[in-house]
């Protein structure tokens, strides 16, 4: 589109003038000439400005009001973004083989939306890291482009199908770039759907876009190239900065990670454990020894299925006891209940949740205080609870239990789904939390 | 000093005036302005990322090509997520955008429709973002000045960049306690006029900012920019000049050093040389100087490092050739070196010396084959860098052959400039798209005209009127950090406003001219200062040296009193120390009668200056010396 985001009175005076995007041009207004190139407008902003590149590089917007006329002064170039040459590779070093998925490590400004959105190919980022070349020898695959609030169980499941086929192809490790709203979603649910996988899978995000010269996305990209190249880890993994210095990475295992803030750099911590290993200063040190335990060759199996008919609600006061039924009503085959401190909902959802178990439901308990375990053995509403059939689901994080019913009522059968929920599979359960 | 004619040699320069708002909170987050230098600290690494039109710009590679990490210090008090770069900027602080509007409004300039914030490059790591938000307010407008019209091209608001503490040894670190806060620029049409006149252009423009009642005061609150061409020639951007009078000297210095450039250019090209010289392959003399004195060298070769050697085809003599003091092409070079963090920059022209021996110097021409005419540069470092480095100079040594090269340039409190960085072209800039755009709607810009205070010309007209001051002490208390204090203490107390006003300017500037801290004098030591002389606590004479033991000790203004012991005396007092004097003194007054009078004078002064009124002094002491004769 040659004049992208413009609409209306505006679109039409620039028509008329032959103008497009990148153009020199004049615009007279009744006091003065201005010169300068026409820019796109954004398309939720207003239709009333026009949006002018000075000499100077400062961008200004003009009403169209009071342009009297706009001559046309020379063609330009439309903007684009211009690529570095792809780095020589050193031979010999590790594969690994860099999966795209979207998000702010990949992303760019777009006028579309005034924002900043999911536009550069994994390859491209590649190019624009030119240290990854003396890591690993890396291939680049773009499997999807979207926000991670986009996500789905399918694509999960694309993901996972891809992880295998690179495992089956002899990479040394994975690595997934990845929006950071869901990221620790998805990385629980490769970590169900990737059996013994013998390599480090590596989810990485941003959270500051790599359009910008602050942006984390280089210095995490690199650490976890780094760790899936160097690492000998076996797992998933997820990857981000520790605090706010670049120099400072943390590894957290793909079970007991949560983004915990919205913008920080470090918004990924570990709950109720540590991270399993740092890359600091471009070393690596593993804090974890099990996640190198070696795994028995060909012990490798992929459970790629997800069945997303599942739901995480929250219990609050005055929650709603006819959501559990609607949602059952509607298909819903399993529960995960972010109960309040050590696993409760209120007595009046009682009734609501006899009803889904007696539709075959699964029903699981989890805490919204986030750190901590559930114990329904301590108050009388948890041992209620526990009567009617819910399952206490440890310290598992509310969305790894999600991802993890997903999964298991996607690959198993729903008598077997119980028993697989409340058994710690992956390290998503543990039994000792340190003070 | 030679005069320069501006004319002749086409002399044009634009000023650029920044000055920090006043406002209660920071730009684009709700911190106070508070200075500060403790609190977490964070270390950074930036890369360049692409501007809009898909252009990296050569001065964002050129900061990344050092590759240097950055550490932060962010203090409690005055920042925030925001200045940290860990959150998105808040909406864009009104106050500051009707400052700017109102600037516009007094300049004549014409207020955008629409304000886009920019983002400028800037990766030296004075900004946490990697970029400077930016956004121009106003375009065109004009500015008088003793009957000179001097055009305005932007009027613009932008973030002021974090504070450096310090920058050794590839790291620098700086405090976010001063990024964010909103500053004002003002950039003016390029003028071709005389160095003393650019500077009352500044001076006019910064009262006009001034007289809106809007602009930071103190130390640092101000800052110039001055871009300056000789001959049509290649601008260059003085960054960062704090001092008023400075301004006139760093455009002499900087003319005549552009003036030297040319006529540097010339002599190469009758030297023959010519574009492509510098061409040249750069040679690891390592092994030669490996017994060499040199202690930069050895520590060098010893830690690893490597030193280059590179030819400089035809340039003998011109490395070192000085028109005037630190204005040499050599210098130049080792300025480049300093950018890329190396110390150890040798060329031919300064050798042999710094442990290097004549035969060193001769065997590193063997091996770069050098002719007579040809000079040669030699740098230690890691091999990397120094590649990196000797690549730069080989360049900007080419680049003489055409003049003076585009370039940012700092000023040093003489007046002189040192190479920064390369000129940045305008491709730094791309949107800030955390920002939607802000329209400007004619009830804003009306609202701001109703609230613009009169212009600087009218304030002093004001304020000699109401406090009876001469036209060149009102324009001195108006153009000084302290016109509010002097209007509250003129008003309250029952001081001359002559003396208020004398004390808080000229006084203060003397004590600075002394070699005082002034900036340890606040505004409550004046207060106090001058209700302790207003009570008759302490006499006006004693001023000075009270302030000056503020500044130098920390004390208080009592402690001051005390320590100099020049708290008032009575009448009865002073009339005990007279006569005491007159009484040591008899002889001479007996010989010399009235005519001692003088010498006694001196006398008592020295027992009680500071701490009574002169014109007391002499009419008691006349008074006793005729009660002494009579008797």
């Amino acid at each position: 589109m040659t004049l992208e985001g413009y609409r209306g009175k505006l679109l039409e005076i620039l028509s008329n003038a032959k103008c497009s995007i990148g153009d020199d041009i004049v615009i007279v207004t009744e006091s003065r000439s201005i010169e300068g190139v026409l820019m796109p407008r954004y398309q939720y902003a207003d239709a009333e400005h026009l949006v002018l590149k000075l000499k100077n590089g400062y961008n200004i917007g003009i009403s169209a009001d009071r342009i009297k006329k706009i001559k046309l002064i020379g063609k330009g170039k439309e903007p684009s973004f211009a690529t570095p040459p792809k780095p020589e590779q050193t031979p010999g070093l590790p594969k690994v083989l860099i999966l795209g998925t979207g998000g702010t490590i990949a992303s760019r400004i777009d006028y579309r939306t005034g924002g900043v959105r999911a536009v550069i190919s994994s390859e491209e980022l590649y190019h624009l890291v030119p240290e990854l070349s003396s890591i690993a020898e890396i291939t680049t695959d773009i499997l999807f482009n979207i926000y991670s609030e986009n996500m789905t169980s399918e694509h999960w499941s694309k993901i996972a199908t891809r992880v295998a086929e690179a495992i089956r192809a002899g990479y040394d490790g994975v690595v997934i770039t990845h929006g950071t709203d869901t990221l620790h979603y998805t990385s629980a649910a490769l970590t169900f759907a990737l059996e013994s996988p013998p390599l480090p899978v590596v989810l990485v995000g941003a959270q500051r876009s790599s359009d910008r010269p602050s942006s984390d996305s280089a210095s995490n990209l690199i650490g976890a190239v780094k760790f899936a190249a160097e690492s000998r880890a076996k797992g998933v993994f997820v990857v981000m900065h520790d605090g706010p210095s670049d120099d400072e990475l943390a590894v957290h295992s793909g079970v007991r990670v949560r983004k915990l803030h919205t913008s920080r750099r470090d918004a990924f911590k570990s709950v109720n454990s540590e991270p399993v290993a740092r890359v600091k200063n471009d070393k690596i040190e593993i804090l974890e020894e099990s996640i190198r335990e070696e795994k028995e060759s060909g012990s490798f199996r992929l459970f790629e299925k997800f069945d997303d008919r599942a739901a995480l609600l929250k219990v609050y006061p005055g929650f709603h006891h006819s959501i559990i039924k609607d949602l059952v009503d509607n298909g819903i085959r399993g529960f995960i209940l972010e109960g309040t401190g050590l696993g409760h909902a209120p007595k009046s959802s009682y009734g609501a949740i006899t009803y889904a178990m007696s539709k075959g439901a699964f029903v699981g308990m989890t805490s919204q205080c986030i750190n901590g375990s559930v114990r329904m053995t301590v108050y009388d509403t948890g041992r209620d609870l526990l009567s009617i059939g819910v399952k206490p689901l440890g310290d598992m994080l509310s969305e790894v239990a999600l991802a993890k019913l997903m999964w298991a009522l996607g690959n198993f059968d729903t008598s077997e789904v119980g028993d697989i929920m409340t058994k710690n599979l992956r390290g998503e359960m543990q039994e000792r939390r340190l003070l | 000093m030679s005069q320069l004619d501006p004319e002749r040699i086409r002399l044009k320069v634009g000023l650029e005036i920044h000055r920090q708002i006043n406002s209660s909170a920071k730009l684009f987050c709700a911190c106070p302005i508070i200075k500060e230098e403790d609190g977490k600290s964070f270390r950074r690494k930036f890369r360049p990322s692409e501007s809009e039109l898909g252009e990296v710009d050569p001065a964002a590679l050129f900061e990344a090509r050092k590759g240097i990490w950055i550490s932060y210090v962010a203090g409690r008090e005055s920042s925030c997520l925001v200045e940290a770069d860990e959150e998105p900027p808040h909406e864009v602080n009104r106050y500051a955008i009707e400052t700017a509007i109102m600037v516009c409004r007094i300049l004549g300039s014409e207020v955008v429709d629409e304000i886009q914030v920019m983002r400028k490059m800037v990766i030296d790591g004075s900004n946490t973002t990697g970029f400077q938000r930016t956004m121009v307010l106003g375009i065109g407008g004009s500015l008088s000045v003793k009957g000179r019209v001097v055009g305005v091209q932007t009027v613009t608001l932008e973030e002021d960049a974090a504070r450096i503490l310090d920058s050794k040894d590839r790291e620098r670190r700086f405090s976010l306690d001063r990024l964010g806060i909103p500053l004002i620029e003002v950039s003016l049409e390029p003028v071709t006029a005389s160095p003393k006149e650019i500077e009352e252009i500044a001076l006019a423009l910064g009262r006009l900012l001034k007289a809106t009642g809007r602009m930071e005061k103190g130390i640092g609150s101000v800052r110039q920019d001055i871009n300056i061409s000789v001959l049509d020639g290649e601008i260059i951007e003085v960054k960062g000049v704090q001092q008023l009078d400075l301004i006139s000297k760093v455009v002499q210095f900087e003319a005549e050093r552009l003036l030297w450039l040319n006529e540097l250019a010339k002599i190469m090209k009758e030297r023959g040389l010519k574009k492509g010289f510098m061409n040249q392959q750069v040679f690891d003399v390592s092994t030669l100087l490996s017994g060499t004195s040199s202690k930069i060298i050895l520590a060098g070769i010893k830690k690893g490092e490597r030193a280059l050697a590179v030819k400089v085809k035809g340039m003998k003599g011109l490395l070192s050739k000085e028109p005037r003091p630190n204005m040499r092409l050599g210098k130049e070079l080792a300025d480049i070196a300093r950018f890329y963090s190396l110390g150890g920059l040798f060329h031919s022209d300064e050798l042999p010396n710094y442990g290097i021996s004549k035969e060193e110097v001769q065997k590193i021409e063997e091996a770069l084959n050098c002719d007579v005419d040809d000079a040669f540069l030699l740098i230690v470092g890691e091999e990397n860098r120094a590649k990196l480095c000797i690549q730069a100079l080989c360049k900007r040594i080419e680049q003489a052959l055409l003049g003076a090269p585009a370039e940012t340039r700092a000023a040093k409190d003489n007046g002189e400039t040192r190479f920064i960085r390369p000129r940045p072209g305008s491709a730094r800039m791309y949107p800030e798209t955390d920002i939607p755009p802000i329209p400007v709607t004619s009830a804003m810009i009306a609202k701001v005209d109703q609230s613009i205070p009169p212009l600087w010309e009218e304030q002093v007209e004001q304020i000699k009127q109401r406090y009876s001051l001469g036209e060149e002490q009102a324009q001195k208390i108006i153009d000084s950090d302290y016109l509010e204090l002097f209007k509250e203490l003129a008003t309250s107390l029952k001081l001359q406003p002559t003396f208020i006003a004398t004390l808080l300017t000229d006084t203060i500037v003397s004590l600075r001219r002394d070699g005082f801290d002034t900036s340890k004098i606040s505004e409550d030591t004046l207060r106090t200062l001058l209700y302790s002389i207003s009570n008759g606590t302490t006499a006006k004479e004693a001023s000075y040296d009270i302030l000056a033991l503020v500044a130098k000790e920390g004390i208080t203004v009592d402690e001051a009193i005390n320590k100099l012991n020049v708290s008032t005396i009575t009448i009865e007092e002073l009339v005990r120390i007279i006569d005491s004097v007159i009484e040591k003194e008899y002889k001479t007054l007996e010989e010399k009668k009235e005519l001692a009078f003088s010498a006694l004078m001196g006398s008592v002064m020295s027992q009680v200056r500071g701490r009574i009124d002169g014109s007391i002094v002499s009419k008691i002491l006349k008074e006793r010396i005729q009660k002494g004769l009579k008797n």
